[in-house]
């Protein structure tokens, strides 16, 4: 993963790592900050009607991996949930607010799904 | 009677007052609030979001514009513009053209021809601006870059009258996200919005600051599978735009093609960039520079850059993995992987 965690308590308290450092066991952090030891954590909440326990692995200091271990909320929400841990995946910590890239297109997309709703009868607006 | 009056005359000020004092509140005391809107304009994904009093109007007025600027802007449309100049070779300018063409000039100059917007008839060939895609006789592409090394565009900034010479056409697919993205922040400005993060298919604005005054984040794509980011940009009031051949291409017979063709080849971009990214406060000519950053090549690039280091900045990711930054973004780039810094 990306970004490697150097103190639990504050998750902003965070710095990018070079790919060198992110290979170091979590030992080699500073000693003058508490650092974080690898596992797996997990911790439930109440979601609307149940509860929800999330599950997160932390192998050298960062977090590789986070999901549910049980989901009792209403399944209605579960498609919501599913993509929210998606998007916590692609940035553990909060820290990007939008990424930059080339621009991908739409069309073969559109085009597609246009072709398929004429072979239904279907008129698009 | 006089009496009566001043009671009168008090009681309308006091209202007048009140309303006035209403009036100031909504106007300016109103509260912040931040809206968000998606949407698909100019064959890509589109989002929006700013923060500020009535940032819903503000947001809503910068779709409108960008959804109408992919019709007025098209190739392929019979009513726009642009379909009427390269079908009659000249046409009016409106106030977009004529800021697009002016800005097309100066980066084609600027790059020596790198960036051109009379690339149109090898795009077209290729495919490229319909999706019917096909790789062109080599003798068709040799005429087309000859047609393209003498067209010429004029534009009369008198009569805003544009002319193109025989047999030009031209296409400001290269440049139209970044002009799309000029008209969003010129909006939002206009409408007092401090806060907002614009991001057009990838093409990236950073307005301002966060809401809690903090710079925005924004991360630059990697091409490979193998990381996520190439690095993370720390701005603000700054465009992020990025170039790379990994989002539009087709195969054919096993060979990649993709769609940033070098004007002066007709063929895709062989200079061995993977993935450019300018960084500058003009989007327009960020869009620009990215394409021909992309065609010219790390060293053409950093001699670009040293002769216009004030106008611009770029992130520059080549075919075998290394990765450079110009001197002028160093304090607010950051990656997981080293990299170059390219000094004055």
């Amino acid at each position: 993963m990306y970004l490697l965690l150097k103190n639990a308590g504050a998750p902003k308290d965070t710095e990018i790592s070079d790919a060198q450092t992110s290979e170091e066991p979590a030992e080699s952090v500073s000693a003058s900050e508490p650092a974080v030891i690898d596992g797996t954590y997990s911790a439930t909440a109440l979601g609307y009607e149940g509860d929800i326990t999330v599950e997160i692995v932390v192998q050298n200091g960062e977090v590789i991996d986070v999901y549910f271990t049980s989901y009792d909320d209403d399944e209605e929400y579960k498609t919501f949930s599913d993509g929210l841990l998606e998007a916590i995946k692609a940035d553990p910590l909060g820290e990007i607010d939008t990424v930059s890239g080339a621009t991908f297109s739409t069309r073969g997309v559109l085009k597609a799904y246009g072709e398929a709703l004429a072979k239904a009868g279907i008129e698009k607006h | 009677m006089i009496r009566k009056n001043i009671k009168y005359y008090a009681l309308a000020a006091l209202v007048i007052i009140t309303v006035g004092v209403a009036l100031c509140l909504r106007l300016w005391g109103g509260t912040e609030t931040t809206y968000e809107t998606s949407f698909f304009a100019m064959d890509t994904y589109m989002s929006v979001k700013g923060t500020g009093k009535n940032a819903q109007g503000a947001v809503e007025a910068v779709r409108d514009a960008v959804i109408g600027l992919d019709g007025d802007l098209s190739v392929t449309d019979s009513k726009s513009l642009v379909y009427e100049l390269n079908e009659n070779g000249s046409c009016t300018a409106d106030s977009d053209m004529e800021y697009l063409i002016d800005k097309s000039l100066f980066a084609r100059d600027m790059t020596g021809g790198a960036f051109n917007i009379c690339i149109y008839p090898i795009m077209r060939e290729w495919g490229f601006t319909t999706g019917e895609f096909k790789v062109p006789e080599a003798s068709v592409l040799s005429a087309l870059c000859n047609e393209l090394a003498s067209s010429e565009v004029t534009l009369n900034t008198q009569d805003k009258s544009v002319r193109l010479s025989d047999g030009t056409m031209i296409d400001f697919g290269g440049i139209a996200k970044g002009y799309a993205t000029k008209v969003a922040v010129d909006i939002l400005n206009g409408k007092h919005i401090k806060s907002a993060l614009i991001n057009l298919g990838g093409n990236v604005y950073a307005l301002g600051q966060k809401p809690d005054g903090s710079l925005w984040n924004v991360a630059v794509k990697s091409p490979d599978d193998s990381m996520k980011y190439l690095g993370v940009l720390s701005i603000s009031d700054k465009a992020v735009i990025t170039s790379g051949g990994y989002e539009r291409y087709f195969e054919e017979g096993g060979v990649t093609y993709h769609h940033i063709i070098d004007p002066a080849t007709g063929y895709p971009a062989d200079s061995g960039a993977k993935s450019v990214t300018v960084v500058s406060s003009d989007p327009t000519l960020a869009d620009a520079l990215s394409t021909a950053i992309f065609v010219m090549g790390r060293d053409k690039a950093t001699t670009l850059w040293r002769k216009n280091s004030s106008l611009f900045d770029f992130i520059y990711f080549d075919n075998s993995g290394n990765l450079y930054i110009t001197e002028g973004i160093k304090d607010e780039f950051s990656s997981e992987i080293s990299f170059e810094i390219i000094e004055k």
